[in-house]
């Protein structure tokens, strides 16, 4: 165990993503806290996906919280991304705009495993009866495989995250089932499911108790450059490890929300009332 | 137990974590009596009840860092049961989660598309927008003021209208009412209230959103609407609510209408504090809420100040029926050992005393902080380099800093501007040398200069740069680095955004062996800060202009240029090592409410320790609760200001110091000029006093 990381750090499924990714990118990112701003990709189309990704799960959320549809259309179609309404009207064609039971969008929930907060930020959290779902909107331009998402640290923290804070792992919840479900908006009729059980959570358990304890157990120079010089290409910090000079162009993206997590100045450094 | 926590909490801090029995109290006292780390218990026993939320609501970022410091020692992550938010900033988010309700008011001219959130900086870009013309026109015409002065304090009263809560349409009338003067310079109200409705106008037909429309589109629409109530009261079940007198009326009249709903309510109040009034910042006004509260409870114990130290406070309040002796002063208050007639001597003096300090066993514990009502670049370079000479780490708290001050951000927009020629924008010969030696590695200025080919002295200005000439006195490798930086930037693409042009300039050239950002984390950081920047001001435009990148990139430059786009707050995020020297103006360090051992403060005589920036345009108490309207602002009033603006300063300052204030002033302040304000009298009379009763008079 170092002190490199302190007791209070949270770890979450994008900062695990990134550990997988590159050791050497977690510590830039999250324990040296370096902000070099060299572009992910070459050319805008990425940065102006994720931008319109974000407005559409704003609109989702906003239905969640209970505005008429006909008004949120109306903010959908004055969008300057016209891809924003055509997303929004398949949501609101697809079963998902109607789910019933306790509905919680945008939800945060914590949980501590290996002595580390772990949080998992749900787009809804669906409570319906013994039904316990976690939805996840997605507007990328290729679907991706089932067998990738089930590899996603994503779908294992938040199973396990939420499993714990409704306290499905206690004994007399044997039988209880989370389904996480990724809806993509450019492929309505192909949701992927990933149902998980109890086992399913101990499994997680374990496997990401022990990623935490092997990234709490690295000294400095173990969090070691990858060997897989490809992923270079996509990472901001290819300058500083003198890997790559130019950024590739989007669509030979291999990995999604490359964004999340980076390194970035405070909004409020740029302003002054409070 | 936590490390941050009273280990034995007195009578009024046991009553304050109970929130069963005490659940809606207003908590009063003064500055270190203990308030915070009550409430701290108070959340200690709300989080054993994991499904319940608390919203911890402070004035200003700086005064969260206590809430901060216990979560991470409980391992508590923020935003799941604790949420720690500034008022501001709850209602920017909220604006934006909640803008349909707004849209459907039909407020702004295309309600039904993406509001366009302005910052401080990007609201003076578009106030210049319609000021600029009214100048053109002779209005303003009594006024000096550099222009972005001009532009902020209108922006102010708009703020201020909002704060208080009055309408902006009354802002000419109040200021100009309140003005004893020549009857000329009332025009200039009514040039105000012109220029504020004109931009209130266009703000609402372009979508933009300043602060002040926020505070105003939140009370006015958001707060009262069912489904934003449905959601806010869902969203908390706890309120602890920190330094409530540091905020301005509109928060207090959103906590007086939200306490009903909620389980339980703290709200905590200093005394003798509202430091942020000239940011609208009202104690009166907070006052109001003990009456709605169930239970009021006051502390008065000081946690922080050694006895002297207190004793000391209580003198000053009331120097006149005072006696101090002179050991409270020994034991109280240091002095230079000789009299300073100049700043410098004035700065070795105070190297001198931490030296000695530090040398002291268990010294290099001690916390110091060097407070004075400003601080220019040569203070914070002389000090922190002499202290730095004495290996005493130093940290820095600014209120805010200029891009353009910063060498990496200067040498990018030079190099920016010679990659868009088509701006025209002209660059000095000195410039540009001394950017390209920022930028290649082992160029130096002369040899800069030499590349940069004649000099022509009509025409000191270059707005492309040129191709380099060969000279046997500069190496090759240099005029290589050199021209492939030049063919790197004439080969951009003028229409790509500002902010990924940097970042390929950054990553592609800078960052590069033989360029001087190469592994150098900072210039990641003030690149970041460009991009950024640009980045906000760039959402603020029209979407013309968006659509435009060049034009966008070009109004960017010259707004930094003209000084419109030029603060950055690094101050609220900087992390301060923990074993240094701070060296902070007074304002700021009393909004961090950080204790320390020793202060020193500078120059007591300067009149900055209590008088308000010189503002024509605007005016705090005029536009305040508190002020009737129609009454005029006397120099009586100014005067009484500053004393209580003095008492509240030295009240404040003690009440966070441990053990000792070094007083130091010279004869003359930085600027060569010779200062006499009333903190320097305060002194004096002290000494008069201790004298007195010394010689038994
Ligand atoms: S550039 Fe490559 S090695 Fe360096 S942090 Fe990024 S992914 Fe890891």
């Amino acid at each position: 165990m170092t002190d490199l990381i302190s007791p209070d750090f949270t770890f979450s499924q994008s900062n695990l993503q990134t550990f997988d990714y590159c050791r050497r990118r977690f510590y830039l990112r999250y324990v040296k806290k370096l902000i070099w701003p060299a572009q992910l990709v070459s050319d805008q189309q990425y940065i102006q996906d994720r931008e319109a990704g974000v407005r559409f799960h704003r609109l989702v959320h906003q239905h969640f919280l209970g505005f008429e549809a006909s008004l949120l259309r109306k903010i959908a179609d004055g969008d300057p991304d016209i891809r924003v309404a055509t997303w929004f009207e398949t949501f609101l064609a697809s079963p998902m705009a109607t789910l019933q039971g306790k509905l919680e969008p945008e939800a945060l929930f914590t949980t501590k495993i290996a002595g580390h907060p772990l949080s998992a930020k749900v787009d809804l959290l669906q409570i319906d009866g013994e039904n316990i779902s976690i939805y996840d909107w997605k507007t990328s331009r290729h679907l991706p495989k089932l067998s990738t998402l089930q590899k996603q640290t994503q779908s294992k923290v938040y199973p396990l995250v939420i499993s714990r804070a409704l306290n499905l792992g206690q004994p007399g919840y044997e039988t209880a089932r989370l389904r996480m479900i990724y809806w993509e908006a450019n492929f309505p009729g192909q949701t992927i499911e990933i149902p998980s059980y109890q086992n399913d959570w101990k499994k997680y358990q374990l496997e990401i108790a022990a990623s935490i304890e092997l990234i709490l157990s690295l000294r400095r120079e173990e969090f070691v450059a990858t060997p897989d010089e490809k992923k270079c290409a996509w990472c901001e910090y290819r300058s500083y490890c003198q890997r790559e000079k130019i950024a590739v162009d989007s669509k030979d993206i291999e990995m999604t929300d490359l964004l999340e997590g980076l390194t970035k100045i405070p909004a409020e450094a740029f302003d002054s009332w409070g | 137990m936590t490390g941050i926590l009273p280990q034995t909490p007195d009578e009024t801090q046991r009553n304050t974590t109970d929130y069963v029995d005490f659940p809606s109290l207003f908590l009063s006292g003064p500055a270190s009596s203990g308030k915070t780390s009550a409430s701290l218990l108070r959340l200690q026993n709300i989080l054993e009840n994991p499904q319940e939320s608390t919203l911890i609501l402070v004035p200003q970022r700086s005064l969260a860092e206590p809430f901060h410091q216990f979560l991470r020692e409980l391992g508590i992550a923020e935003g799941d049961q604790v949420s720690i938010q500034t008022m501001s900033s709850l209602v920017r988010r909220m604006i934006s989660l909640f803008w349909p309700i707004i849209a459907s008011h039909q407020v702004f001219e295309h309600p039904y598309e993406e509001p366009r959130f302005l910052t401080l900086e990007t609201s003076q870009y578009y106030m210049a927008k319609i000021v600029d013309p009214m100048i053109d026109q002779g209005r303003f015409n009594n006024i000096t003021l550099p222009l972005n002065r001009l532009y902020s304090q209108i922006i102010d009263n708009l703020n201020k209208s909002a704060l208080v809560g009055f309408p902006h349409t009354e802002i000419g009338q109040r200021l100009s009412s309140a003005f004893i003067g020549e009857a000329a310079r009332q025009n200039v109200f009514s040039d105000v209230q012109n220029a504020v409705d004109q931009f209130r106008g266009y703000c609402l037909q372009n979508n933009l959103v300043d602060y002040s429309l926020q505070v105003e589109l939140f009370c006015n629409i958001l707060w009262s609407n069912q489904t934003f109530q449905k959601y806010i009261t869902n969203q908390y079940d706890h309120l602890i609510y920190d330094n409530s007198e540091e905020d301005p009326p509109y928060v207090h009249n959103i906590i007086a209408q939200w306490l009903p709903s909620l389980k339980s309510t703290l709200i905590i109040h200093d005394d003798q504090a509202g430091y942020r009034s000239f940011l609208g910042a009202d104690p009166i006004s907070s006052l109001t809420l003990e009456k709605l509260c169930q239970q009021s409870l006051v502390t008065t114990r000081n946690y922080v100040s050694s006895e002297p130290i207190q004793e000391l406070r209580d003198c000053l309040r009331d120097l006149k029926n005072c006696q101090p002796t002179q050991g409270l002063i020994d034991k109280t208050i240091g002095f230079p050992e000789k009299r300073l007639c100049f700043f410098p001597e004035l700065l070795e003096e105070v190297t001198h005393e931490i030296e000695v300090i530090r040398a002291l066993p268990g010294g290099d514990q001690k916390k110091i902080a060097i407070l004075t009502p400003y601080i220019s670049d040569s203070l914070r370079f002389s000090l922190s380099h002499s202290l730095e000479t004495i290996g005493v780490q130093v940290s820095i708290q600014k209120p805010s800093s200029s891009l353009t001050q910063d060498p990496v951000i200067k040498t990018l927009i030079i190099l920016s501007k010679f990659a868009h020629p088509t701006w025209e924008i002209r660059v000095s010969y000195l410039d540009a040398a001394v950017a390209l030696t920022n930028a290649i590695e082992g160029l130096d200025l002369n040899r800069a200069h030499l590349l940069l080919g004649d000099f022509d002295q009509h025409n000191p200005y270059l707005t492309a740069l040129p191709e380099g000439v060969p000279s046997e006195r500069i190496p090759s490798d240099l005029i290589e680095r050199y021209t492939g930086l030049r063919d790197w930037l004439l080969s951009s693409d003028p229409a790509e955004p500002l902010h990924s042009f940097l970042s390929r300039l950054f990553g592609e050239v800078l960052s590069q062996a033989g360029f001087r950002f190469e592994g150098n984390t900072q210039s990641g950081t003030s690149t970041a800060v460009l991009m950024e920047s640009f980045r906000k001001f760039s959402i603020s435009l029209d979407r013309s202009l968006q659509e435009n990148q060049n034009l966008a990139s070009q109004a960017f430059i010259k707004a930094i240029d003209s000084g419109l786009i030029s603060a950055l707050y690094l101050s609220e995020w900087e992390v301060q090592p923990n074993n240094s020297v701070l060296i902070a103006p007074v304002m700021s360090y009393l909004m961090r409410n950080e204790p320390v051992d020793y202060q020193f403060w500078l120059n007591i005589g300067s009149q900055g320790w209590y008088e308000r920036l010189e503002q024509p345009l605007t005016h705090p108490i005029v536009l305040s609760r508190n002020w009737q309207t129609g009454k005029q602002w006397t120099a009586d009033d100014e005067l009484a200001y500053n004393q209580a603006n003095l008492q509240r300063t030295i009240s404040g300052l003690l009440l966070r110091c441990r053990e000792k204030v070094f007083a130091f002033t010279s004869d003359y302040n930085e600027a060569g000029v010779e200062e006499r304000g009333q903190l320097l009298t305060v002194f004096q009379n002290l000494f008069r006093k201790a004298l007195r009763s010394k010689n038994g008079r």
